[in-house]
């Protein structure tokens, strides 16, 4: 008998262990761990929700929308810890959207942020988000987030400048959209919900802020004068091509712009694309013509990124050079024969054309490459390149130190001296434009100065930027980069011969005002027999403003391998028209 | 019932009982209303107002069972054994099923788990065995009998299969026997064989899930989504907890429904994240003084047959409450047993509340005075 109460008291003592045993763990878990523990709930518990913050707008000067942002839906699914649900979920899901469910259990194990819902389908239509939404109990790990998504409705115009958002992570990464990110991004809106095991909702958010949408530019542009322009540039060149007289006229450029102030009033390349389907192969196979060439097919914005030989509309910069320094003076006249060899170099003018002694008037009217070469040659290359870059052409400063998109996008001009043994017969060559390259960009403002007198304004694109209320962030008023001081003398003298070079024009003849202006036939380097394009018609460029007694718009025509420059009058003309609201 | 009886009624016993089971039925409470829960809303849930229903008939049904001197079961050993046997066979004919096993009977609208009376049933019925006058354990062949007692309603329920109910016959078994004089060296034989047979049971006679389960408590996160949730959500229930807990009502796990069977055999989880670590440990002390207090009684009690009841009845709350609260700290598999008093199900609570009468009875009935 005492041998059982003996192990009865033994029983208690286990039952003691059993109370030390448990508590021991228990103190181990809540007290030692306790802190992981809370954390791990509160990630059960807890989800991040992010409200897309819709990208701001872009406007052009006369207020058409650009870029503008619409809601896209994207379906999503939580972390979903039951696995049958789990299951369920994805088959029907996969129903809905008409994929493999493989595909989304492939995005689901790929998804490494558990918080937030793994993105399984973006872009989807209205129709199925309806039919999702009537569904969703049958889903309960399933989300549907509004993505903002960029549209630009008026597709072709301005395509190149305005660039390109990434469709991911929703930053610009091209033109005016990478440029200005920073602005047009606006700020996500997040909240935290308390969610319970099936990933529903419970009570309100515990923490939330609205998402900001980003801020709106306001662009110089007209999109009016940037329709007119285009389509007078396109028609120009399609006819060409059918006409069969020039093969190769598939690309150009039109810049206009205000001579007072630097704005771009339009900016035009061509061929231009539906900027909805920048990188979209099937969209350019359905429309782009099949024989366009691949070089023409490139999306290169042919006023800020590209460069060319300009020509003739060189010819003021040597002439003002020419009279600014004294080599010449107005009156002194050359004699012209149709062909010469000055600096150990053959020059002839267009089509061996004889036209006796001009003077720096006449030379301009006529375009006298013998001329020019000449005053070319009294200048010396080094006052040609102090000329070159008082007209903001130099290489240092791209496109005249346009920024409003960044200057890694953009191309400077290009400078014949580099990495060359400099003879005289170069001197000679780029006084009437061969040799060097130049932005249609920097052409633009070069005309300007010309036009104002020689204030060099900012070229600039944006003019302001407002918040999603309508309030303005910033205003950006015209900016003069410098200030030459040409003699009114010498630049009267120039203007005159520009007058006259555009009044011997068939397109400006019948105008009610004069106008200013100078052709280029910018010719290939024939020497090099690797050029691929010396054979082709030379570019075709046009440079003026109008009207000439009180200049308001500053044109720059070119048109690529289309042959001579006043093929691009045409479409100089066009524009005029249009500015000045003429009846042709 | 004379004046005496009332004398020696452990009120200290019955007063812990009350203790653990209104508490159970707070917690039990706050685990089944979602939402924003008060001791109002307590009264909006079905499961609250039937459990606290239970807890009133449960002790009723106590206090009854208390004032029955325990000594009249004796002389229904064999009918109460055999009966008890023939229902754990009808359900394994014609029994429902639930989560794969057959465990339950259902006698028009009630269901009944017959594994739960026929604890009762085998406590009463081996003490009588063991108390009867003249039996010893002195040789091998004295063990035939009660080994052959508990091991047919244990294979039984363990066919059903519900190896955790199974286990608590043997403990209950273990107990009395150890306590009726059980030699050493036999315990020690018996416990080398029930290690081979169990290794053996594990690697022949188990169901693959139940396998699963049984090991899963060592390592959760290789199935966090299947097998391996109950013990994590159960972990971190009770982690988050900390050292005051959560408060009561405000469980993220328990309020949020992460925690599976959070009524049922996770409901010590609740406490956990509930109440702390302080709010558990004293839950477990309260526990475990009912237990000790129960073998207090045994060592009080006028005769063995007394003495084995209280042993059984202890033996069968201890193993319970280590194998429930050791499962819901990844201790101890998942077996699926209730924490008696505090998990809702009527055949457990009342089974538990009927044994506790019981032990009531043997200190009511017993000589000395308790106070």
């Amino acid at each position: 008998m005492n041998s059982t109460l003996w192990r009865i008291r033994l029983l208690k003592i286990v039952c003691v262990l059993i109370l030390a045993v448990l508590i021991f763990n228990l103190f181990k878990i809540q007290i030692i761990e306790g802190e992981e523990w809370a954390n791990v709930a509160d990630n059960n518990r807890f989800r991040h929700l992010v409200e897309l913050a819709p990208r701001g707008r872009i406007y052009s000067a006369n207020g058409v929308e650009l870029a503008s942002s619409v809601p896209t839906y994207v379906v999503a699914l939580a972390d979903e810890q039951n696995k049958d649900r789990r299951e369920q979920t994805i088959i029907q899901l996969a129903g809905f959207l008409d994929i493999e469910p493989n595909a989304i259990e492939e995005k689901l194990s790929k998804h490494r942020r558990k918080f937030e819902p793994a993105i399984i389908a973006t872009d989807v239509d209205f129709e199925t988000v309806l039919q999702l939404e009537e569904n969703r109990h049958l889903m309960p790990s399933l989300v549907i987030q509004v993505d903002p998504q960029r549209y630009y409705p008026e597709k072709d115009l301005l395509a190149h400048p305005l660039g390109r958002v990434n469709k991911i992570d929703r930053r610009g990464v091209e033109g005016l959209e990478r440029s200005w990110d920073e602005y047009l991004q606006g700020i996500d809106g997040f909240s935290v919900v308390q969610v319970n095991v099936d990933n529903r909702q419970v009570g309100d958010p515990v923490n939330s802020t609205s998402a900001i949408p980003g801020d709106n530019l306001h662009l110089t542009i007209d999109t009016r004068l940037q329709q007119a322009a285009q389509e007078s540039l396109r028609r120009v060149l399609q006819r060409l091509r059918d006409e069969g007289k020039a093969n190769h006229a598939w690309a150009g450029a039109v810049l206009i712009m205000d001579p007072n102030t630097g704005k771009i009033l339009a900016q035009v390349t061509e061929p231009s694309f539906d900027n909805n389907h920048r990188y979209d192969k099937i969209w350019w196979a359905e429309n782009i013509p099949e024989e366009m060439p691949d070089w023409a097919k490139k999306l290169t914005d042919r006023t800020y990124q590209y460069r060319r030989t300009v020509g003739s509309t060189f010819k003021m910069v040597t002439g003002l050079a020419g009279l600014e320094t004294g080599v010449i003076t107005a009156r002194e006249k050359i004699y012209a024969g149709g062909r010469t060899r000055i600096n150990n170099q053959h020059v002839n003018d267009y089509g061996y054309a004889v036209h006796g002694n001009v003077d720096m008037r006449r030379a301009l009217a006529v375009s006298s490459n013998i001329y020019f070469a000449t005053v070319g040659s009294r200048l010396g290359s080094e006052k040609i390149y102090e000329y070159i870059e008082k007209f903001g052409m130099s290489r240092a400063q791209k496109n005249a130190g346009f920024d409003d998109i960044s200057l890694d996008e953009q191309v400077s001009s290009l400078d014949y001296r580099l990495g060359r043994t400099w003879v005289g017969g170069h001197t000679v060559q780029i006084s009437y434009g061969q040799l060097n390259e130049f932005t249609a960009m920097q052409m633009g403002n070069y005309v300007s100065m010309l036009a104002n007198g020689g204030t060099h304004y900012k070229p600039y694109l944006v003019e302001k930027v407002t918040d999603y209320q309508g309030e303005t962030v910033d205003f950006f008023e015209p900016q003069i980069l410098d200030q030459q001081d040409f003699s009114p003398e010498s630049l009267k003298v120039i203007r005159e011969g520009m007058q006259q070079s555009a009044a011997s024009s068939k397109f400006l003849k019948d105008l009610p005002f004069a106008v200013a202006g100078k052709t280029g036939s910018a010719e290939h380097d024939r020497s090099n027999r690797k050029n691929k394009d010396r054979w082709r018609d030379t570019h075709s460029w046009w440079v003026g403003y109008a009207p000439y007694d009180d200049p308001e718009i500053a044109i720059v025509v070119f048109m690529e391998y289309a042959g001579a420059g006043s093929r691009s009058i045409e479409v100089a003309r066009d524009i005029i028209d249009f500015y000045f609201d003429l009846e042709k | 019932m004379g004046k005496k009886l009332w004398k020696s009624y452990d009120y200290i016993l019955l007063l812990t009982i009350v203790a653990i089971s209104f508490l159970g039925v707070i917690i039990l409470g706050s685990s089944s209303v979602t939402g924003e829960t008060s001791f109002a809303t307590l009264f909006s849930s079905q499961t609250f107002i039937k459990q606290l229903l239970w807890v009133v008939i449960g002790l009723v049904g106590m206090a009854i069972f208390s004032l029955i001197d325990y000594s009249e079961w004796q002389r229904f050993k064999i009918p109460l054994y055999l009966f008890s046997l023939a229902l754990l066979i009808l359900v394994m004919v014609k029994g429902s099923s639930a989560w794969g096993a057959q465990r339950w009977l259902a006698i028009g609208k009630l269901k009944l788990q017959p594994s739960e009376p026929a604890k009762i049933a085998i406590i009463l019925t081996l003490s009588a065995t063991m108390a009867k006058e003249g039996r010893t354990l002195e040789k091998w062949k004295d063990l035939i009998v009660p080994l052959l007692h508990v091991g047919v309603p244990m294979i039984v329920i363990f066919r059903q299969p519900d190896l955790g109910t199974s286990l608590i016959f043997l403990a209950i078994a273990a107990s009395i026997l150890f306590v009726a004089g059980l030699r050493w060296i036999h315990l020690a034989v018996l416990s080398v064989a029930g290690a081979i047979g169990s290794v053996f049971a594990f690697l022949f006679l188990l169901k693959p899930y139940q396998k699963t389960r049984l090991i899963i408590f060592q390592d959760p996160w290789q199935d966090p989504y299947g097998y391996g949730w109950q013990i994590i959500q159960s972990k971190v229930a009770i982690g988050s907890g900390q050292f005051l807990g959560r408060g009561l009502f405000k469980g993220t796990q328990t309020q949020l429904d992460f925690l599976p069977a959070k009524n049922t055999d996770f409901i010590f989880s609740v406490i956990g994240e509930e109440l702390g670590f302080m709010g558990a440990s004293l839950f477990l002390l309260m526990y475990i003084f009912l237990i000790t207090r129960i073998l207090k009684i045994g060592l009080e009690a006028k005769d063995n047959f007394g003495r084995y009841i209280c042993v059984g009845v202890a033996a069968m709350l201890a193993f319970q409450l280590l194998v429930n609260v050791g499962m819901t700290i990844s201790i101890m598999p998942v077996t699926g047993l209730p924490l008696p008093l505090v998990s809702y199900g009527r055949s457990s609570f009342l089974t538990t509340m009927i044994s506790l009468g019981l032990v009531l009875s043997v200190a009511a009935h017993s000589d000395t005075s308790i106070f």
